[in-house]
C-alpha cells in the first residue's frame, strides 16, 4: 500500500474538511466506499486523472471523450457519486462559454470581421508594414472580447487573401496574430479559458481583470509590435499595382446582414455592461452570457413562423462547440475527484514546504511553472487542476484575500505561456492548420525557435509587473 | 440490364499529364460537361470539368476548408482574374482534377446506375472493375434516358 502523510480517511471526512468559497464541499458523501479494491480513493482518483491527462496530451483520442470516460470512471469506481460529480461542474463557466459561443457564431455570419479587416487594410493604404500591426491589434481586441479560436478562424482567411493581394509572405502576419490572440485574450475575464476558470472559481469580476492584467497586456502588445516591426516590418514592400487593386475593395460590401449586425452590436454591448456592472449586483457572467445569447436569437428569429424559428435556433445551437463543452464538464469532474480525495491539498502542502510559505517565492514559482507547462501542455486541464490546489493554500498563506497574487500569476502564466509553442494554445493550432491548408506550412521547430524565447521575454515583463504592482 | 448498355463508349477523354489549357480546349471543342482523365495506360484517374477550372481560379484562402465565404468586397479586379487564368492554363490536369469520384462498374444494374446519376450528377465514368479501372465509357443522364426510351418503344411494338 502506498504511503501518504495525510489521507487514508474516508472521503466524507475529507469533503467536510476541504472548504470552498463556492460551497462545493458542504454535502455529505453518502455511500462512498472508504477503500476501493483495497486501495485508497486518492490513489484511484489520481491514477484516473494521470491516465486521462496522458491521453489528452497525446491527442490520440478525442479529448472530450477522454474526459467524459474519465469522469465516468470516477463515478463507477466510487470516488464520487453522481450528485457530487454534478456539484463539481462549474456551470458558470459552462454557461459563459455556451452563451459567448452562440453570440459569436451569430455575429460572424454578418461579415463584420471581414469588414473590419478590409477597412483596416484600406486605411493603411495597403502598406504591409502598417497592415501587420493593425491586423494584430484587431486580433488582440477581438480575442479580448470573444474567444481566441473563433477570432483567428475569422481573421486568418482574410489575412491570407490580403497577403496574396499584396504579395507578402503570410508567416509574419500569422505569427503576430498568434501572439496577439493570446496576449489580447489575457486582458479580460472572458478573453481566454484560463481567465474564465480562475474568475469563476475566485469570484473575480470583468473589471478586476481589465484593471489588473489589462495594463500588462497593453504594454506587451506595444513591445511585441515594435519587435515584429524590427524583425519583419521594416523590410515589407509591395507594388503600386497591388495597392491599386486593394484600394478598389469595398469594405462595406463585406457586411452581409446589416440588420443582424445592429442586433448583435446591441446585445454584445448589453452583455459587456452586464459583465462590468453585474458583478456588484451579484450577477454572474454565466447568466449574463446565456441570457444574452437567447435574446440575440430571439431578435434574429421573432418574425419567422414556428417551423423556421425552430430550424434557425437548432442551427445556432448546433454551431456551439459541444466537444469543448463536454471536455470542460468531464474535466471539472475529474479534478473534483482528486480534490475531494485530498490529492490537491496534499500537493499544495508539498509546494508550501518547498517555498516555505513565502508569498513572493510561491507567486514566482506559479508564474514560471504555469508558463512553461502551458507552452507544452493544454493549459485548460492544467489551470483546472491548479485552482483547487491554490485554494487549499489559503489557510497557510493568510486567508483567501492573501491568495490574490497567486491567481494573477496563474492567469498570466497560463495565458502568456500559450505563445511558447505551436501547440501551446488552441488558437495557435488553428492558425497552423490554416497555414498548412494554404500551402504555407509552419513547422513546429520554426515557430518554437522564435516563439519560446519571445514568450519567456513576455513572462519576464509580467514578472516585473507582478513584483512592482501586485505583490 | 447492366449499365454497359447505357454507356457512351469511346467518350472524349484527356490525359492527366497534359496542361489545363489543352484540357480546356478539348472541353470547349466538343462542348461536353465533364471529361474523364486517364493515364497513358487507359486507366481512369479522375474527372475534370469547367467547375474545377473555375475553382482553380479562386484564391486558396477561399477554396480551403473554412475559407472565406464571400468575396463581395473584392471589386474591380478583372485583370487579376485574367492573369490567374493564364497561370492556371500552364498547370497540369493532374493538379486540379477531382480524384475522389463516384465510378460505376460495367456490370452494375441499371436501377442503381440511375440512382447514382441522380445522387452524384452526370456524367459518371464506367470502368471495367474496381481494381483495374480501365475506362469503358461514361454514362450520362441523356444516354440513360435514350436507352430507357428505346426499350419502352420496343416493348410497345411487341404488344
Amino acid at each position: 500500500m502506498a504511503t501518504q502523510s495525510i489521507h487514508s480517511s474516508p472521503v466524507s471526512d475529507v469533503v467536510e474538511a476541504v472548504s470552498h468559497g463556492g460551497g462545493h464541499g458542504a454535502e455529505m458523501a453518502h455511500g462512498l466506499p472508504e477503500m476501493i479494491f483495497g486501495v485508497s480513493p486518492m490513489i484511484v482518483a489520481t491514477t484516473i486523472l494521470v491516465i486521462a491527462y496522458v491521453f489528452i496530451t497525446s491527442e490520440k483520442i478525442n479529448r472530450a471523450l477522454v474526459s467524459l470516460i474519465g469522469a465516468g470512471a470516477m463515478i463507477f469506481l466510487g470516488v464520487l457519486n453522481q450528485h457530487l460529480a454534478v456539484q463539481g461542474i462549474d456551470f458558470n463557466t459552462i454557461f459563459l462559454l455556451i452563451g459567448m459561443m452562440t453570440i459569436v457564431n451569430v455575429t460572424k455570419d454578418t461579415g463584420v470581421f471581414q469588414f473590419v479587416a478590409i477597412y483596416a487594410a484600406k486605411s493603411v493604404r495597403g502598406n504591409p508594414r502598417a497592415l501587420m500591426p493593425v491586423l494584430a491589434i484587431i486580433t488582440a481586441v477581438f480575442s479580448a472580447l470573444l474567444d481566441n479560436v473563433t477570432t483567428v478562424l475569422l481573421i486568418v482567411p482574410v489575412t491570407l487573401l490580403l497577403c496574396e493581394q499584396l504579395k507578402q509572405k503570410p508567416y509574419p502576419f500569422l505569427f503576430s496574430q498568434i501572439f496577439a490572440s493570446n496576449v489580447g485574450g489575457m486582458a479580460t475575464l472572458i478573453g481566454d479559458p484560463p481567465n474564465i476558470l480562475i474568475g469563476s472559481a475566485v469570484g473575480l469580476s470583468f473589471m478586476d481583470f481589465v484593471v489588473t492584467v489589462g495594463p500588462v497586456a497593453l504594454v506587451l502588445m506595444i513591445i511585441l509590435l515594435g519587435f515584429f516591426d524590427v524583425v519583419w516590418g521594416r523590410k515589407m514592400k509591395t507594388s503600386l499595382r497591388a495597392i491599386a487593386h486593394l484600394l478598389k475593395y469595398d469594405a462595406v460590401s463585406a457586411i452581409k446582414d446589416s440588420g443582424l449586425l445592429i442586433k448583435c452590436g446591441i446585445v454584445l454591448f448589453a452583455v459587456l455592461m452586464g459583465f462590468i456592472f453585474g458583478h456588484g449586483q451579484g450577477l454572474e457572467p454565466g447568466s449574463v452570457a446565456l441570457t444574452g445569447a437567447a435574446v440575440l436569437l430571439l431578435l434574429k428569429v421573432w418574425r419567422l413562423e414556428a417551423e423556421k424559428q425552430a430550424h434557425s435556433v437548432q442551427e445556432a445551437f448546433a454551431e456551439v462547440e459541444w466537444e469543448t463543452i463536454f471536455f470542460f464538464m468531464g474535466l471539472f469532474i475529474l479534478v473534483y475527484g482528486v480534490e475531494v480525495t485530498g490529492l490537491l491539498e496534499y500537493l499544495g502542502q508539498e509546494m508550501l514546504s518547498v517555498t516555505g510559505g513565502d508569498m513572493t517565492a510561491t507567486a514566482m514559482g506559479i508564474l514560471w511553472v504555469s508558463a512553461v507547462l502551458s507552452a507544452i501542455l493544454d493549459n485548460i486541464p492544467f489551470v483546472a487542476t491548479m485552482i483547487p490546489l491554490i485554494e487549499s493554500l489559503g489557510p497557510e498563506m493568510g486567508g483567501e484575500e492573501a491568495l490574490m497574487p497567486l491567481w494573477w500569476c496563474l492567469a498570466l502564466g497560463a495565458c502568456l505561456g500559450g505563445n511558447g509553442s505551436l501547440i501551446g494554445a488552441s488558437a495557435n493550432v488553428m492558425v497552423a492548420s490554416f497555414a498548412e491548408r494554404a500551402g504555407h506550412r509552419i513547422s513546429f521547430m520554426q515557430y518554437m525557435l522564435l516563439g519560446f524565447p519571445l514568450m519567456i521575454g513576455t513572462i519576464a515583463v509580467a514578472m516585473g509587473y507582478v513584483l512592482l504592482f501586485i505583490l | 440490364m447492366p449499365v454497359i448498355d447505357a454507356t457512351v463508349q469511346q467518350p472524349i477523354t484527356t490525359y492527366h499529364d497534359v496542361t489545363i489549357g489543352e484540357a480546356l480546349a478539348t472541353i470547349e471543342k466538343h462542348n461536353v460537361r465533364a471529361v474523364p482523365v486517364i493515364d497513358r495506360e487507359g486507366r481512369l484517374v479522375g474527372m475534370i470539368s469547367l467547375h474545377e477550372l473555375l475553382r482553380g481560379l479562386l484564391p486558396i484562402s477561399v477554396t480551403m476548408q473554412d475559407g472565406l465565404e464571400d468575396l463581395s468586397f473584392v471589386q474591380g479586379a478583372a485583370p487579376g482574374v485574367a492573369k490567374r487564368l493564364r497561370k492556371l492554363e500552364k498547370r497540369l490536369v493532374s493538379e486540379v482534377m477531382v480524384t475522389d469520384i463516384r465510378i460505376v462498374t460495367e456490370d452494375l444494374p441499371i436501377w442503381e446506375a440511375l440512382r447514382l446519376l441522380c445522387e452524384h450528377g452526370s456524367p459518371l465514368p464506367v470502368v471495367s472493375c474496381e481494381d483495374k479501372r480501365e475506362l469503358k465509357g461514361i454514362i450520362s443522364e441523356a444516354s440513360a434516358l435514350a436507352v430507357i426510351k428505346r426499350i419502352a418503344e420496343e416493348a410497345a411494338e411487341d404488344v
